[in-house]
This record gives structure tokens, sequence and C-alpha cells, in this order.
């Protein structure tokens, strides 16, 4: 019986210690030590183990297969399973393990920020969110010694492709260089594909007999947006029976979708952006004086009846109903515009037709910001044992995707890869196919649909060489010069192509005046006071322009409430960083 | 016959029941390791956390997070907020559960009383992103409720723009979704009731509203103290997922309350150590409030949830 009994007591003990201890990690599986244990070095590079054949040669196969664990996002079937992989494990002898992946950006951004904590971040982590939260990010990865100095190893292994078309951008590694050196890989835009511009309906245009750009220098005026709005909402073109003049849906993005940012940057605001002022001092664009003029214009727009009265209701879902009924034919957006929200309006009519142009500040010119980082960083952890193979992997990727020559080198041997990135999906990033997801675009390239397209019409280029740069731009751009019918995506992808024409145009003849701008900015004070800011300057942009408060009282009290909430700490914080001019 | 101690029978019992407590154990093993051990995070709330450096080296900061959660201009809003619809919440929603749970009891024909009570539960399985939608589409400023307004003459009513609408809403939609389900433990407590009693009032001439006064209320007075008791422990918490769900830029003055707080400093502003402050505050509160709620009802009803 007492044999029993403390058998039962072991037994019980026994199972206690294996559910406690069970949950935990060994001490020695995976260090979480702070900087006091892995201590900051960007002064000095890591030492690396190159690949065991030819040194410096990023197409140089490694005799044993290295493994590089990584952290992404789009948990997809594809991710696991594609030609690329198969190719990267048998070209290269590197096997991709994907250790943290999650469904959406906002899923795998709290994966991370979890792993992050936990010290347990794989070799190679990919993640993009809003600019400011991403070089939050990236500062503190670096801060906490997380990330590998990078600078030797890319010098040594990124292809020429790779290379070029990062230095393709003014300060490619702008966000990512900490004393001198290259603590990751971040994605750089020209703002081409990306400048907002006001974005019409043509086909209601054309069914009302309006004419817009009489001059021809694809800028129109604010009274002629209010104009073109104001025949829209009185005479329905869509036939909706409650047609909406233009919609917002955005008050504090430096540049987005939907963003009214084009109109503040018109009246000299502009908003989300620390920028140096005609007086050379570093000033806060977000409560710019201009931004009262901008307020004013919103609200006049909205007591006219010609800014959705749901403003600050109607979100991009909702707004998406508005374009497919017919309710909505202009709003201020980048060329994203015309392939997601919009394209309901593509496909419930099939006719719909959008035409792009940019906004006249009042001294024939359009003002946007030009070459940033979109807030995309590649970081390699500063325990991956080859990271050396983490920029093959890139370089390989970027040579597949630009040099026609070398896929045609690998067509007999890996035909299924050549077909993959042969393809449109491949080449414009392959996010399924490409491990690290991020995607360097050649600052140029994202003209290149419209060069293309614009060479092909003068007949500077044959069809086989505008078919063979992009078969879907192709197709419907014969279809639209032989003037047939186009589908929705057909019709979506000459959208697109003019509005990076318009843009094209624009900065070819000095119409777009490049914004002097701080770039992206991080302080102690905004990481502590910057969410509650955005919602400062939502709920009192909204309250301006709805007349909601008066607009006198409405602009003194978001400068007092935004300056109260962080705006001025922070202002002094940008002055300390990059000084007045 | 040798008479064992007093104590002896307690103890004996406790062996003769040993395999029961080995029963528990697993549960109470999980309730350390999933929520006391997961307390010891609490600490963040006094740090500057930061997840690169983890809890064992971010920086002490001591009541700074508190401090700057009551320095916020918008702490004022946000509890007053937070107070208005999580009180209106709990009281219209169990106000609401008790009186269909007695009319329920009323109703005598089985098939009707089941299909009722399974249609009045069915909003609480479904999430707010749905009923959120349903909510747009019935009360949206071109809803069906607008329509016919319009319809009928009167000027439309923005029930999730105007902050003189939006906290209403919120209550009504909370007790929309949730009046049936609550009203399973009052039923549940007026079907205990021995029908005898009922019959003796009925022959001693009391009328229905009398038996349900004298009968049906203190019966279920204690169920209504228990539920009462549970709820104002969470007064702090008014419901992340219908506000997130339903809320937009113009109605924060009314709308924004602590969990949005939470979620767009602590989860988009990476604000780790000023959520785990508010939260930390929330459950103290939260203890508080329920010891409260238990002391008044042990002094007025000499009943104790404990």
């Amino acid at each position: 019986m007492k044999f029993k009994r403390i058998a039962a007591i072991l037994v019980v003990m026994a199972m206690m210690a294996t559910m406690l201890f069970g949950c935990n990690k060994p001490v020695d599986s995976k260090p979480t030590d702070g900087p006091e244990t892995k201590p900051i070095e960007t002064t000095a590079p890591q030492e690396t183990t190159p690949p065991e054949t030819e040194p410096f040669d990023p197409l140089a196969r490694h005799e044993e297969t290295v493994t590089l664990t990584v952290g992404r996002y789009t948990d997809k079937d594809t991710i696991y399973d594609n030609p690329f992989l198969d190719f990267l494990k048998d070209y290269l002898n590197i096997e991709i393990k994907y250790e943290l992946v999650g469904n959406t950006a906002d899923d795998y951004m709290q994966m991370l920020n979890l792993a992050i904590t936990g010290g347990t971040i794989p070799d190679v982590v990919f993640y993009q969110t809003n600019a400011t939260a991403a070089q939050a990010l990236m500062n503190e990865l670096v801060e906490n010694g997380y990330a590998y100095d990078l600078t030797e190893v890319y010098e040594q292994y990124a292809g020429e492709e790779l290379d070029a078309r990062i230095n393709s951008y003014a300060n490619p590694f702008s966000n990512v260089t900490y004393d001198g050196r290259i603590m990751g890989i971040q994605r750089n835009d020209t703002g081409a594909g990306e400048w907002d511009c006001v974005h019409i309906r043509q086909d209601w245009l054309e069914e009302l007999g309006i004419e817009l750009d009489k001059d021809g220098n694809k800028l129109i005026t604010l009274a002629e947006l209010e104009m073109v709005a104001n025949e829209f909402v009185t005479k329905d073109p869509g036939n909706s029976g409650a047609p909406v003049g233009m919609w917002i849906g955005n008050f504090t993005a430096k540049s987005s979708n939907y963003s009214q940012n084009l109109v503040s940057n018109a009246f000299g605001a502009p908003v989300s952006y620390w920028y140096w002022d005609e007086n050379g001092n570093v000033a806060d664009g977000s409560v710019a004086p201009g931004v009262k003029d901008a307020m004013a214009w919103y609200l006049d727009m909205y007591n006219k009846g010609l800014l959705d009265p749901n403003v600050g209701v109607t979100n991009a879902n909702m707004a998406k109903e508005l374009f497919a009924n017919g309710a909505l034919g202009i709003t201020l957006g980048n060329a994203n515009c015309l392939t997601w929200v919009y394209n309901t309006s593509y496909s419930a009519e099939g006719g719909a037709d959008w035409i792009t142009y940019g906004l006249d500040d009042g001294t024939g010119k359009m003002v946007n910001p030009q070459y940033r980082s979109v807030g995309h960083f590649l970081v390699v952890n500063s325990e991956c044992e080859h990271p050396e193979a983490v920029i093959q992997v890139l370089s390989v990727f970027h040579k597949l995707t630009a040099n026609a020559e070398f896929r045609e080198s690998i067509k007999d041997q890996y035909p299924e890869m050549y077909e993959l990135a042969s393809s449109n999906t491949f080449k414009s990033g392959g996010t399924y196919y490409n491990p690290f997801q991020i995607y360097i675009t050649d600052a140029e390239e994202t003209y290149d649909p419209w060069l293309k397209y614009d060479a092909w019409i003068k007949g500077e280029i044959s069809d086989a060489e505008y078919e063979a740069s992009s078969k879907g731009y192709y197709n419907s751009a014969v279809k639209y010069k032989n003037g047939e019918e186009l589908t929705g995506p057909e019709q979506q992808n000459i959208d697109a192509i003019e509005h990076l024409g318009v843009c094209y145009y624009m900065r070819e003849n000095g119409l777009s005046v490049q914004m002097d701008h701080c770039g992206v900015v991080t302080t102690p004070a905004m990481d502590l006071y910057y969410a509650d800011m955005k919602k400062c300057m939502t709920e009192w942009w909204i309250k301006a322009i709805t007349g909601e408060v008066p607009l006198d009282e409405a602009y003194e009290t978001f400068v007092k409430e935004y300056n109260e909430r962080g705006g001025t700490e922070v202002l002094e914080e940008v002055k300390e960083l990059y000084g007045n001019k | 016959m040798k008479k064992r101690p007093q104590s002896r029978p307690v103890i004996h019992n406790r062996i003769n029941q040993r395999y029961y407590y080995l029963m528990l154990l697993p549960a109470l093993v999980y309730l350390i390791i999933f929520e006391f051990i997961p307390m010891f995070g609490l600490v963040m709330a006094f740090q500057n956390f930061k997840p690169g450096k983890g809890i064992f080296h971010s920086d002490w900061v001591g009541l700074a997070n508190f401090k700057r959660l009551f320095a916020s201009s918008d702490t004022f809003e946000l509890f007053r907020n937070t107070l208005v619809i999580s009180t209106g919440k709990i009281l219209v929603k169990t106000f609401a559960s008790i009186v269909f749970a007695i009319l329920l009891s009323e109703i005598t024909t089985r098939w009707l009383k089941k299909s009722v009570q399974t249609i009045t539960y069915l909003p609480h399985f479904v999430s707010w992103v749905i009923i959120s939608q349903l909510v747009y589409l019935v009360l949206g400023n071109d809803g069906f409720i607008n329509q016919a307004l319009v319809f009928l003459g009167f000027e439309p009513v923005n029930f999730l723009s105007s902050n003189d609408t939006f906290q209403g809403m919120l209550i009504g939609t909370h007790t929309w979704k949730e009046f049936g389900y609550g009203s399973i433990v009052y039923l549940a407590a007026i079907t205990s009731v021995d029908p005898g009693l009922y019959e003796a009032a009925a022959l001693d001439g009391a009328n229905w509203w009398q038996r349900v006064r004298h009968i049906m209320f203190p019966a279920i007075i204690p169920i209504v103290v228990l539920i009462l008791a549970r709820d104002v422990s969470s007064v702090l918490s008014a419901g992340f997922d219908q506000v997130f769900n339903l809320y937009n830029a113009r109605v924060y003055d009314t709308g924004d309350i602590l969990d949005t707080y939470i979620y767009r400093v602590g989860l988009q502003g990476r604000q780790f150590s000023l959520s785990t402050a508010l939260g930390l505050f929330k459950s103290v509160i939260g203890i508080i409030m329920m010891l409260s709620v238990n002391w008044i009802s042990v002094k007025t009803l000499k009943r104790s949830i404990f």
C-alpha cells in the first residue's frame, strides 16, 4: 500500500515535471539574449562562410546543401512547391525552409514581433508595412544586433543584374545604412507608378462632351476637377440614381490609393512629410498652412454635394460598390487603383475607361514625392551561417527576371523554370515564387509598359519585340489599336499603361516638382506618438471638410491638438536629425 | 468503539478522492502554464519594452507608461466612451434577456418555444465581421431603414456616422445579438421554480404580474447577481470586435474606446508597454468592480458569488 502511494506520488510529480518543462525550450536551443550578449557590430564585417567552389561568384554552387530558414507572408501552396525552389536546390544547392509564414502582412508582422521577442527569427526575414513602422523595426533589429552586416557579402555576391537595379536609384541603401554599413536590403520606388494622379471616367467625359486638358500638358486644375464632379453629379452618366462626385478614403498617407494628399500637395502642404520649406527650415507638412486651404477646398466640394457625402465612413470595400454601380467617376490615386478598387467598374460594365491627369498646383506643375523607400525590407539574421547564399538567391532571381540570355541558357536543363521565368508573373516580382518576396525594380523599369507601348505605336519596335516584353499588354494594345471592343482586364491594362505615360510625360517635360522632403522619418517621439497623431489628423480632417466644426476653429484646434499629442516633439527631433538648410 | 478525531474524516475523504484530484491536475497545470505564468508578462507595463531586447533586457521605466496613459488628452474621452457603451450594454442586454426569458417561459407550445429559442440564439454564434455588414445594410446611410424613412417622407438618420446615435446603435445591436443567448440562464432559473408555487399563488388570487414579481423574480435574483458581477468585471471592455467593425473616422468622439486605443497604439504603433499598462489597469478595475458587486450582494441579498 505504501509502495503504491509512493509510486502514485512519483507518477504525479513526473507528470507535472513533464508538462511544465516539456513546454519550455531547452536552454541552449536558441539564444534569447539581448544586446548584452549580442553586441551591435555595425562597424566591422562579420565572418562569412563563402561557398566552397569559386569565391565571390553569385552563381557558384554550394557543395554541401545550404538551408535558409525564411520569414514571409502570403501562405499559399505555391510558395512551398514551385519550379524556382527546385531550381535553387539543383542549381545552387540552396534549400528554402519557411519557418515563419503569415497569411496576411498584418498577421505576419505580429508573428515576427513575437519571434523577435523570443530571439527566434529565421535566417532571412522579409517584411512589408507602412514606411514609418517598417523603418522603426529596421532600426530596432539593427540596434539589438539581429541584422547581419551585409556590406562585404553584398559587394562580393550581388550579381550584375541585381546590382544594376539597386543602383538605378539614388542612395539605394539610405534606409538600411548604419554607421556606413549595409544592414539589409530595401526596396525603392521611383514613385512613377505610385504618383497619385487624378482618375476620371473617360467614357463619361465623352458621353457628356467634356473636353479636358486642352493645352495637352496632361494636367488639370482644381477648378476643372470641380466642374467635372458637378457634371457627373447633376447628369449621372452612370445611371446610378445616386451619383457621388468624388471619393476620398485616406487623410494621413504619404502617398497611397484614394489619399487626399494630391490636393494638399497642390496647396503646398505635403501631409505626413517633414520637408524643407522655402526658407530652408524643416517643417511638418501635416500642419502646414496649406492644409487649411486644402480643407477649405474639400469643404466647398462637400457643401456643394460634389464630395462623397459619407466621406470618413466609406471604406475601400464600400467604394467598390460605388464604382460597380456607376455612381463614382472621380478619385485620386496611383496606377494600382486601376487594377484594384476600380476593377469593379470594369467588370460590371465591361466598358469603363479611366483616364489619368496630373493636378496643377497653380503654377502649371504637379508636386509629388520621389525616390523613397516603400517600407519593404529584407534582413538577414546576424547568426545566419550563409549570408552569401541569401544574396545569391536574390541575384539569381533578378538574373532570371532581367537577363534573357541567362534564361535561354537554362532552357534545356530546366524547361519548367524557363517557362516560369519567361512569364509576366515571374518578371513582375513573382510574389509566390520568390522565397524572399522582395523584388527590386529598375528605377526606369516602372515606365517600361509605357515606353514599350509608345515605341510600338510609333513603329520603333516590332510586334515580336513588344510581345516578348509582355504578352498581356501586347494583346490588349493590339485590340485597342484596332479599335476592337476591350474586355475589362484589357481596358485595365490600357488605362494603367496610360497612367504611366502621363507620369513619364510630366517627368520628361519638367512638369512634376520633386518635393524636398526628409524621406521616411523615424524618431523616438514618433515611436511613441505617431499612431495617435495620425488619428488626430483623420479626426480633424473629417470634422473640417464635413463642416461639423467651423473651418477656422477646426484647423486651429487640429494644429493645437496635433502638436500637443507629439507633433512639436517630433518636429524638434526631425530638425536635430536633418537640420535646417 | 474508539471515536475518531473531528478532522480525520476530512483527510480520509481527501485520500479517498485522490483520483478525482488527479483528474483535476491537467486542468490545474494548464491553468498555471497558460493563465498564471503569462502574468509575468505584466512587467512590460513597467518597462520600455522592445521586442528585440525582450522582457529580461528592456529598460525599466517605473510608472511612466501609466503616467503617459493618464496624461493623454484622449484618456477622458476613451474612459467615458468605454463606460457609457459598456454599462449601456450590460444594463439593456440584462433587462432584455430577463424579459425575454419570462415571456419565453409563458409559451407552452413546445415546438414554438424551441423554434423561438433557436432563432434568438443564432446571432450569438455569428461573428461581428458578418453582423457588421448586416448592420450596414440595415442602418447605413443608404440602408433599409433610411430608405424606408425617405419613402415615408422623413429625413434619413446617420446611425453609423453620427456621434448622437452611434453609442445607442452599438448598445442596440449588441442587445439584439446577445439577448437570446443571455436568456438561457434566466430561463433555467425560472424553470427550476416549483410549479406548485404558481398554482398556490393562483389559487390565492395572484394575477400574472404578481406571480412574476413575487415568485419568479426572487428565484432568478441570485443568477442576476452572478451574471452582473461577471459582466461588471469587464466593464472596461466595451467589445472590440463590434466597435472595430462598425466605427469610422466620423464617430471617433463617441466610438473610440480603450480597446481600439490599445489596438491603434499598441499593435499598430508597436507600443507594447503602453498597451500592457492599460490592460493591467483594466484588469485591476475589473477585479475591484466584481468584488464591489459581490460585497453589495452580500450586504443586501445575503448572497455571495464565491
